[in-house]
């Protein structure tokens, strides 16, 4: 985030907090939905998240990067979300127009579908990571530094979230075809 | 399939199933964010902040509570257990951190030498020797800066008393010494900042809390952190502070 628009937010111009959020929300979002597993959820902390950013912007250190800073309270608050409401997934959540995907690309949208579902099945602590670099394209560093972890740590969460994640797409594609060796 | 393509798979995969809701949550979050802001803005003169206090309020004591027992007789130890029962052993303590909120897992700490506290025990863990029990980190970085909350207590000496050792000893080893002022937050307290240099990441900082224990001593709290920690280590011991709680 630029230095002119910082300055402005802390000015409380409702208009430049405005373009901050379009410039933000649709990563927040995808980012908050692949870890809470919910768009009702994935709704109230991206909303809380940037309410905090607008009451919280004079706390943010200038000529710092901004988006560790708005991850950290993302994930903050997908977390206190989680905790606080039975896990609920809708089915409606995840509803896509299969459609759309056939016709721009070759690989069967179950594919997806299946990897989606193993990110989903992981736990918290190796799903987040997994989240902040494939989604979001987060350096190992940063991630330590949104979710105050040692860099090691991450690194040992990320390796061990891709395995789970081969393993279950393996098992699957053998219940499809059993005689299927399980490399992919 | 290689690591490349399977990373790739994994981006996609997150991209794709995420497409949809992201678009459909975009204008309706943003007019929620508007109304929750004015609504924020509207609800106190103070704005957010105090709303949000008021919310912390109901999870977190704001002040020492001293729980008056007498353990030197059986009864009293008997009482002192019960006391101890009260306290769960484990719950959620919300922190704000860096202008973020979080519900932390909390532990129970029962020190020996009477007092209870709840530390986040993701990020911490306790050392005790009998007399001083220390709340580290339980992960440091390599080549990171001491961090620490160490608790003691000095039966003679009133904090006040002690506050004039304290800040003299702090004077030979930190460029800068606040003189020691009363505080109410995050407890009651006489309380002492130093910080060595100022402008790097790792200069160190040291903060005592000095509480009294009601019998003419004083429980010391002493936080060890670094500057580029303040907000971070520094919040989180304030944080488990506001629980803290002597059993006399």
């Amino acid at each position: 985030m630029d230095d002119i628009l910082l300055k402005r937010i802390q000015n409380k111009d409702k208009q430049a907090f405005e373009e901050l959020y379009q410039r933000y929300a649709g990563y927040a979002a995808r980012v908050a939905l692949a870890v809470t597993r919910s768009q009702a959820l994935a709704a109230d902390a991206v909303q809380e998240t940037f309410i905090r950013v607008y009451f919280n912007i004079g706390k943010f250190k200038p000529g710092y990067p901004f988006e560790p800073w708005l991850y950290r309270i993302l994930i903050n608050e997908c977390n206190r979300i989680m905790k606080r409401r039975s896990r609920v997934t809708y089915i409606s959540d995840y509803q896509i127009n299969q459609t759309d995907f056939a016709f721009e690309d070759h690989r069967p949208f179950e594919e997806y579908e299946e990897l989606y579902r193993a990110i989903e099945g992981l736990n918290d602590k190796l799903r987040i990571p997994i989240v902040l670099k494939y989604l979001k394209g987060f350096k190992e560093k940063e991630i330590a530094e949104i979710l105050s972890l040692n860099i090691n740590t991450v690194k040992s969460r990320l390796y061990k979230g891709r395995q789970k994640l081969k393993k279950a797409i393996a098992g699957s594609k053998k219940e499809r075809n059993p005689d299927d060796t399980g490399k992919i | 399939m290689t690591r490349e393509r399977f990373d790739k798979r994994i981006t996609e995969a997150l991209h794709k199933m995420t497409d949809r809701a992201a678009y459909e949550m975009q204008d309706e979050n943003w007019q929620r964010i508007r109304k929750g802001i004015k609504e924020m803005e509207q609800s106190s003169g103070s704005g957010r902040r105090s709303h949000w206090n008021r919310k912390v309020g109901i999870g977190v004591s704001a002040a020492v509570l001293v729980l008056v027992l007498s353990i030197s007789t059986r009864t009293g130890q008997a009482a002192l257990e019960k006391i101890r029962q009260y306290f769960e052993p484990e719950k959620i303590v919300e922190y704000e951190v860096e202008g973020s909120r979080e519900d932390v897992d909390s532990r129970l700490q029962q020190g020996e030498i009477g007092y209870v506290v709840y530390y986040d025990q993701d990020r911490y863990k306790v050392v005790e020797d009998g007399k001083t029990d220390r709340i580290v980190m339980r992960d440091p970085a390599e080549g990171m800066p001491e961090v620490y909350m160490e608790i003691s207590q000095d039966a003679d000496k009133l904090p006040e008393e002690l506050a004039v050792k304290l800040e003299a000893e702090l004077r030979k080893d930190f460029s800068r010494v606040e003189a020691p002022i009363n505080v109410s937050e995050p407890l009651e307290a006489v309380f002492i900042h130093a910080i060595n240099g100022g402008t790097k990441a790792d200069d160190p900082i040291v903060d005592y809390y000095l509480i009294s224990n009601k019998k003419g001593g004083t429980f010391i709290i002493k936080m060890k952190y670094f500057l580029e920690a303040a907000e971070g280590h520094g919040s989180r011991f304030r944080s488990m502070l506001r629980d803290f709680t002597i059993l006399e």
